[in-house]
């Protein structure tokens, strides 16, 4: 009886260990989810979490490489192309060690897919940074493939603890005193976001078309000869960056999979690079495309104002021109095949719908045409915000009245000459619109904007009684003073705090927002009165280099 | 490997299981196994300084040993009274001379490794006039060298003086030497104590695990929440003495007093939970020393082992010696009997202080902290009659709460004052913040208006690091109370039990300073 009880008790302390262990791991758990950081492009979460997300044995084609390859190859291009289902896993600053890392745990959730592997050879002759390789594996799913990743790194470091960096919340925990609002409502950044299979698509540019330097085409060209001595080239290449380029042509060798080296244009490129990486092809026998020639760069129509974001990075649009004559010149060559159609990858038609939106909200800005702007909007991927400044009604054709009633902006289409106009849309489905009856009172409309919902007043007040996401939209007439206002608190996060998003400009002032991430699209201003088609876009800076860019571009015969 | 990382937890989870795997009679080869890899880890080919010491040791008490059979076997009739005596002597005057052999083998491995650069430099000084430069050597210091040494010194002393038996197993001695949880910062063992409880092999008991797992969970949350944090502040008012005056550094000084505390007591706390988890009880080392009420009462419960390695080992026999009689003797003549009466501990104290000094660091400043303490509790031992007329005449009762607030609020000032020393980088700064310390008490503001920002904690890390102190002190309280917290909760239901180890762990994992660096204990330096 007495051992009886003895084991009861026995079994009773294990148990209690064991659920005790559990609510341990569960807790440790919960505190990774709500300390990890939010989710940023340039911080790599996304386009992680987008990787994993993919069906095992589909990716076909990888990317990886430094921030440039991030912005500058367009995974959904190949699938236009050539039906192939591409993914980039370049991030900023990424060390050659780590793309060997990323393409081995790619390899290891496609093993039968996976055929070529695109590296983007910038940082080949950049020394390690530890923190990077940190940033680059930090997101990677505990597995083997994490866990020699991490050996490597310490390999390196010895203070680099592999134990540590495998659990996650060590390297987050002290965020605690961070914590913030935002925090909690993370949830909606992912939910429906489109991850642009690892792209940062970005539409803007901000390239300075006054500095010549920032991108004229480089003056050197095509070299048949490699000028320096081979072994002073490999020498330039740290040590390091060999052992794993060396490590990754293995792999691919044993794996059948073919590496390409595949270089993004950059001003920081020059004819020593262009050779150390040539003698590196020719040493693992790979195909090696430098985009940085002048003959590839005249042949895609590649030119820097209307291209690139900023420095090495180009916009959606120089992805679009560098992946489209990537799949052209190398992997259209390769055997890749074509998937479209494939009922195991019939998620890529979902995916290339959200990329073509995408490129439809980055032409917004792009937009010359009022009419163009409408046939945009009726997408109903926006929320629209309208604020009359000035006379509205007075010129507006039946044209644009249609065009304004099939956004979602009926009050606008029957508008009577002298009002004032405040209206919102939401998926061309119209959500509030004032127009006083009074000509000489402003049309205001109030309420909250947060996180992609939106609610008109009364307005939802926050616990420390401020208003999280507070709008007001105010629409000026003739007679209430030529006037448009649209004052928002931090719509998407945190960062961007209270501002003024309407420049008051004559005509309709219209204010976009992406319905699915809340995030902001564009601010237009179309002077209607005049009855002119062609628009006065609000950006009067960005259209300016715009237009001097173009103008700079068809001279050089560019466009 | 630091003993407050998750590949020390893994690393202990790990020698836990193999330990109670095996069978009992070889269980203490694990831990030499585990205590001779976690050695190899953190000192990599020095190991062999610590194997060469252990040796050494060891055929020193077994050279001891020898003697003592030897003079058995020879030993004269018993009623031979002056030829036992004659024996007696001889045998006590070869082991006296094999003693001074292992101790000073021991020393100077201690010096040489340790010491040697100090030494060189101040020798530099002098020689220089005679145009004589001793050479700076880069020698690398095994980890924990300061503490295992004093421990083999203590076990050769011990076995002449007859109090133990000399090992007769190297491989044994060689884990009493080594045992991991130990090793990095104490506690500094007897062999007496310790050396059995390793041989023997312990059987797997629930609840010593959960205890020595709550202890190790105390010590993650004293050395990473507390030590590590107010390391912050603290460091950046030393880091950069020049700007900083009066209240701030006072309040550093206090601060980084609290914060070698929790840092040492955690890492103690620690190796002391791993030990009870395999069976074994290792020496307390702290008995809440910011409570006493003298710098002599400090002593006793800082640092227990090590204070308790010098009473026994350094101030008894020099106070009791005949070098001392004598000094008391001239010292009677000169000043009057109770002057004289006094002499010897003085003197024994003075000398203890600055070995104590020296032990913690190699440089003028960690003498100047020895003589410090060694001046106030030689005051102490010096004025202790006129004390306590004055005493009598103020009529102050001894027991009394403010004047015990007094006595420990003074002996916490003069204990902090003296961390100067230890935390300044040389004399001369401490010297300028101690002078420093009485500029700008006029502004308090900083207390209020944000300014303590500065000191590289924000708001929530402040309160986090208040609250924290608070929770150490309230526990410190109990303890002098003597309560036993971690017997208290176990008595507790199960729901508030685990929401206790739950926030304990939560605070470690969460609101703990770790990372690069913080694993580093500032005991393990010295």
């Amino acid at each position: 009886m007495r051992e009886h009880a003895k084991t009861g008790s026995r079994l009773g302390r294990a148990v209690r260990t064991v659920v005790f262990c559990a609510v341990v791991l569960v807790l440790v758990l919960l505190l990774s989810v709500l300390l990890k950081p939010s989710p940023d492009r340039w911080d790599f979460d996304n386009i992680v979490d987008g990787f994993y997300d993919q069906p095992e044995d589909t990716v076909q084609v990888l990317f990886v490489g430094t921030s440039s390859a991030q912005l500058g190859y367009s995974p959904e291009e190949l699938y236009d192309r050539g039906g192939i289902c591409a993914y980039s896993l370049c991030i900023a600053n990424q060390p050659v060690i780590s793309s060997c890392q990323w393409v081995r745990e790619a390899h290891r959730l496609h093993s039968e897919s996976l055929e070529v592997v695109v590296l983007d050879p910038a940082a080949v002759l950049t020394p390690v940074i530890i923190d990077n390789c940190d940033i680059c594996v930090g997101g990677m799913k505990l597995s083997q493939t994490k866990i020699e990743s991490l050996r490597e790194i310490n390999a390196l470091d010895p203070t680099y603890s592999v134990l540590e960096h495998a659990v996650p919340i060590f390297n987050y925990h002290s965020r605690w005193s961070e914590l913030g609002h935002d925090d909690f409502y993370r949830s909606y950044e992912d939910a429906g976001d489109y991850t642009g299979r690892g792209q940062y698509l970005v539409p803007t540019t901000e390239v300075d078309v006054a500095d010549a330097s920032y991108y004229e085409l480089p003056d050197w060209s095509v070299t048949d000869e490699v000028d320096a001595p081979v072994d002073e080239l490999l020498a330039g290449i740290p040590s390091e960056n060999l052992a794993a380029l060396d490590s990754l042509s293995e792999f691919c060798k044993e794996n059948g999979i073919q590496l390409v080296f595949s270089k993004v244009p950059s001003n920081y490129w020059n004819d020593r690079s262009h050779d150390t990486v040539t003698v590196l092809a020719e040493r693992y026998g790979v195909p090696f495309i430098d985009f940085n020639l002048v003959e590839l760069q005249e042949r895609m129509s590649l030119y820097f104002p209307l291209d690139y974001y900023y420095n090495n990075h180009p916009n959606c649009y120089g992805a679009q021109k560098i992946t489209g004559l990537l799949y052209d010149e190398v992997i259209s060559g390769l055997g890749v095949a074509d998937v479209r159609g494939d009922e195991r990858w019939s998620f890529m038609e979902e995916d290339f719908a959200g990329y073509q939106a995408k490129m439809g909200d980055a032409s917004l800005r792009r937009c010359q045409s009022l009419d163009d702007y409408l046939a945009a909007l009726e997408s109903g991927r926006f929320v629209v915000f309208a604020a009359g400044c000035g006379e509205v009604a007075g010129g507006m054709d039946a044209g644009f009245a249609e065009g304004f009633a099939r956004i979602g902006l009926p009050g606008l289409s029957t508008l009577a000459p002298g009002c004032s106009y405040a209206g919102i849309s939401d998926g061309c489905v119209n959500v509030a619109e004032s127009i006083p009856a009074d000509p000489s009172e402003k049309a205001v409309i109030v309420g909250s904007y947060r996180y992609g919902k939106l609610t008109i007043a009364p307005q939802v007040l926050g616990e420390d009684g401020s208003i999280p996401g507070a709008f007001e939209l105010v629409g000026g007439g003739p007679l209430a003073g030529a006037a448009a206002s649209l004052v928002l608190d931090g719509a998407v996060d945190a960062e961007h705090p209270v501002e003024e998003l309407c420049d008051s400009c004559p005509g309709v002032n219209l204010v976009v927002y992406d319905r699915a991430t809340g995030s902001l699209v564009d601010t237009a201003a179309f002077d209607v009165s005049t009855g002119d088609r062609t628009s006065d876009h609000v950006d009067p800076v960005y259209q300016e280099r715009l237009n001097q860019a173009r103008a700079n571009a068809a001279d050089a015969g560019l466009i | 490997m630091s003993i407050v990382s998750a590949a020390f937890l893994a690393f202990v989870a790990l020698v836990a299981l193999c330990y109670f795997a095996v069978p009992k009679r070889v269980r203490w080869t694990v831990l030499l196994v585990a205590s001779y890899v976690f050695f190899f880890i953190n000192s990599e080919k020095l190991i062999v300084v610590l194997f060469a010491q252990t040796v050494f040791t060891f055929l020193i008490g077994r050279w001891m040993a020898a003697v003592d059979r030897k003079h058995a076997a020879n030993a004269p009739s018993a009623d031979d009274k002056h030829a036992v005596k004659a024996a007696k002597a001889a045998a006590k005057k070869a082991k006296s001379r094999i003693e001074v052999l292992g101790v000073v083998g021991n020393l100077a491995t201690l010096l040489v490794l340790k010491y040697w650069n100090f030494f060189a430099d101040s020798g530099n000084v002098l020689l220089a006039h005679f145009g004589v430069q001793l050479p700076s050597i880069g020698l690398l210091i095994p980890i924990g060298l300061s503490f295992y040494t004093l421990q083999a010194i203590a076990y050769i002393i011990d076995v002449k003086r007859g109090k133990v038996q000399a090992d007769g197993n190297l491989f044994k001695f060689m884990l009493f030497m080594s045992f991991f949880p130990q090793i990095v910062q104490g506690p500094i063992p007897r062999y007496k104590q310790l050396a059995s409880q390793l041989y023997e092999g312990h059987a797997f008991d629930y609840n010593r695990m959960c205890y020595g797992a709550q202890l190790m969970l105390w010590g993650f949350v004293k050395k990473l929440v507390i030590a590590n944090r107010l390391a912050i502040p603290v460091d950046q008012v030393f880091d950069n003495f020049s700007y900083y005056s009066g209240p701030i550094v006072l309040l550093a000084a206090v601060g980084y007093g609290l914060q070698v505390y929790a840092d040492f007591s955690g890492g103690i706390d620690v190796a002391r939970g791993v030990a009870q988890i395999l069976g074994i009880d290792m020496a307390e080392n702290f008995k809440q020393p910011y409570f006493s009420r003298s710098i002599e009462e400090f002593w006793r419960r800082w640092h227990i082992t090590l204070g308790a390695w010098m009473r026994d080992y350094v101030f008894f026999p020099l106070s009791l010696s005949k070098a001392a009689s004598r000094v008391g003797r001239v010292a009677r003549r000169l000043f009057g009997t109770s002057v004289g009466k006094k002499a010897p501990p003085i003197i024994a104290t003075f000398i203890v202080f600055i070995l104590v000094g020296g032990w913690h660091g190699a440089s003028w400043s960690f003498v100047a902290y020895g003589l410090w303490n060694g001046f106030f509790i030689a005051l102490g031992i010096l004025l202790a009659d006129r004390y306590a007329a004055a005493k009598g005449l103020l009529k102050v009762r001894d027991e009394g709460f403010s004047w015990r607030l007094f006595q420990m609020v003074r002996t916490i000032l003069i204990c902090s004052l003296g961390r100067l020393f230890v935390r300044s980088d040389g004399v001369h700064q401490a010297l300028h913040m101690f002078r420093s310390m009485f500029d700008g008490w006029y502004d308090l503001s900083f207390l209020v208006n944000g300014d303590m920002v500065l000191l590289g904690l924000n708001t929530a890390n402040w309160f986090v690091l208040v609250a924290a102190i608070v929770v150490l002190l309230a526990t410190d309280i109990a303890h002098e109370r003597g309560v036993k917290i971690r017997e208290a909760i176990a008595r507790q239901g199960i729901v508030f039990r685990w929401l206790v180890y739950l926030c304990a762990f939560c605070a470690a994992l969460v609101l703990g300073e770790y990372g690069s660096g913080a694993s580093i204990f500032v005991y393990q330096q010295f």
